[in-house]
């Protein structure tokens, strides 16, 4: 039997001359006009794209929480049975016998300056601190959070959102675009590594549509990046010099203001625009450097004066306990609980009252004593054997809400920065095995993240666990959690 | 939830699926490739005659 050889004829038409000079005008026009149009949406009904972004979102998670998933998890095991087979694993992306372009220390540093982001800033004490008060062990009552015995569970899933799963998404996309761009030649774009599945129709309209999809992805993952990123400028700048002006402090906590927060998005685009026109080798260099050195300090400081033992215990216990879960992590996928399955399974006294139960049962974000308080009227009666009988009834629908705003809000973050990420992982890789590209951008990556998360996070647990912060870090907002950690690292008893 | 946050949700729901079939694609471009490689492999192991 013969096969035909691969289709490569990419055409994507470029502007000659002009505003688009060197872009293809279509893309170009597409995702402007799709980004134009939400932004305008936004600014001019807030109100309305509020409610309707609101209501519809809860509508698609309640259909689509299970495949981001188990799509997700999917991606993991794709790319393990691809390094492991010996056929996939040795194929070099490249022409025969060139070796990598980059040597293995310059492609490790730019790996992790692309990937230790805003993300691993905001979230390497928000992440661990929030999942030691709410994970699923404890959404099922298991364990109380905010003790030591959640700190396990808690570690498992701040392991499951920046592990395996996070670089197995920028990989499968990373690798898709590699294998084509060095094996076959092709461009470094999206719809290339779609072509084996549509052949020359990829040159046409769907081409587009896959490339604006990726932009428009893209996008707002890098909206929410720079969200929390400006958050965390404002709420540092603030803990650093004490400017009421840029806060907003009616709250109970001081959180950033509009005018800090638009403030804050000004100085930052003009940095950004700076370094962009300096040029590589000038700007960005400096500013990636700069983010190393400052990254590296950062996590000296918390060695050192931070609670490394305890980190290095829980990194250690943690690492077992993510392997051992990991099955469940990558496919544990829940959906919306029926209300009909949550009264059946009430017990008798509660049966007639399950409409007036089922909103408190299936809370994710509530306790089993703030469903006892919440309870009005003939609810209210019930005794306490019964009401964790029902509490217990609405665990599904617990679940589902905890996994929809943890879990499959990473998976979607990773898989919105996918494009960007996995195009710089491909540009890069040239001249690496698929395996190589894997342990390498997969395994080496999480390994990293998991001693950041750890040293970081595990410093601000230990505090407030051994009472030092005395709920200080807990109260504080999850972009100003760092500075309230090393706040009460300068001034508690660890220095 | 922040509107962005569930802007970004949906937005990256379609690029899910596209990056879904990227994973079949990448499978039959293998395995294509490795039945090329294994002919060209067997066609320089007993030449025409």
């Amino acid at each position: 039997m013969s096969t035909k050889a691969p289709f490569t004829e990419l055409d994507i038409k470029t502007s000659d001359s002009g505003f688009y000079e060197g872009y293809s005008v279509p893309i170009a026009l597409l995702s402007k006009g799709v980004m134009a149009a939400l932004v305008i949406w936004a600014l001019v009904w807030p109100a309305n794209a509020n409610g309707v972004l609101g209501s519809l979102i809860w509508q698609i998670l309640g259909d689509f929480n299970a495949f981001y998933i188990i799509i997700t998890g999917f991606f993991a095991f794709f790319l393990f049975v691809l390094a492991a087979l010996p056929q996939t694993g040795k194929i070099r992306m490249g022409q025969p016998g060139e070796a990598p372009e980059f040597s293995n220390f310059s492609w490790f540093s730019m790996m992790f300056g692309a990937g230790l982001g805003v993300g691993l800033m905001v979230f390497a004490t928000a992440e661990p601190l929030g999942l030691w008060g709410s994970n699923p062990v404890v959404v099922a009552g298991e364990v109380a959070g905010n003790t030591p015995e959640a700190v396990q569970s808690g570690f498992r899933y701040t392991f499951a959102h920046y592990g395996i799963h996070a670089w197995a998404i920028y990989v499968v996309t990373g690798l898709s675009l590699a294998y084509y761009a060095y094996t076959r030649g092709m461009p470094l774009t999206i719809r290339s590594a779609l072509t084996p599945l549509f052949g020359r129709y990829i040159n046409g309209f769907l081409g587009h549509i896959v490339d604006v999809l990726g932009i428009v992805a893209t996008i707002l993952g890098v909206s929410v990046t720079i969200g929390f990123g400006v958050s965390q400028f404002v709420d540092g700048v603030y803990a650093i010099t004490g400017m009421e002006w840029i806060m907003d402090m009616g709250g109970e906590a001081p959180v950033p203001g509009t005018v800090g927060l638009i403030t804050g998005l000004v100085i930052i685009m003009g940095l950004s625009i700076v370094s962009a026109v300096t040029g590589v080798d000038k700007g960005v260099k400096i500013l990636s450097t700069l983010n190393l050195v400052l990254s590296v300090i950062l996590l000296l400081t918390f060695v050192i004066f931070g609670s490394f033992l305890f980190a290095m215990t829980t990194y250690a216990t943690a690492l077992v306990d993510y392997i051992m879960h990991f099955v469940q992590i990558s496919f544990g996928a829940w959906t919306p609980q029926d209300p009909a399955a949550f009264a059946a399974a009430l017990p008798e006294a509660a049966k007639p009252l399950a409409d007036d139960l089922i909103g408190g049962a299936t809370n994710a974000w509530g306790s089993f004593d703030g469903f006892k308080s919440g309870l009005e009227g003939a609810a209210a009666e019930l005794d306490d054997a019964t009401l964790a009988a029902v509490y217990d009834a609405g665990n599904a629908g617990r679940q589902f809400g905890w996994q929809a705003g943890w879990t499959t809000f990473y998976w979607a973050w990773w898989i919105a920065f996918s494009p960007f990420v996995g195009l710089f992982l491909a540009r890069i890789s040239k001249g690496r095995t698929i395996r190589e590209f894997i342990i390498g951008c997969v395994f080496a990556p999480t390994a990293v993240c998991f001693a950041w998360m750890t040293i970081l996070g595990g410093t601000a647990i230990d505090m407030e666990i051994s009472g030092v912060a005395e709920g200080a870090i807990i109260g504080a907002s999850n972009t100003a959690k760092l500075f309230v950690t090393l706040e009460q690292i300068i001034s508690g008893g660890f220095l | 939830m922040d509107a962005v946050n569930s802007a970004m949700i949906i937005g990256a729901l379609p690029f899910t699926m596209v990056m879904g079939l990227m994973c079949v694609s990448l499978i039959k471009a293998l395995f294509n490739d490795y039945r090329r490689s294994q002919r060209s492999a067997a066609a320089a192991a007993a030449p025409a005659e």
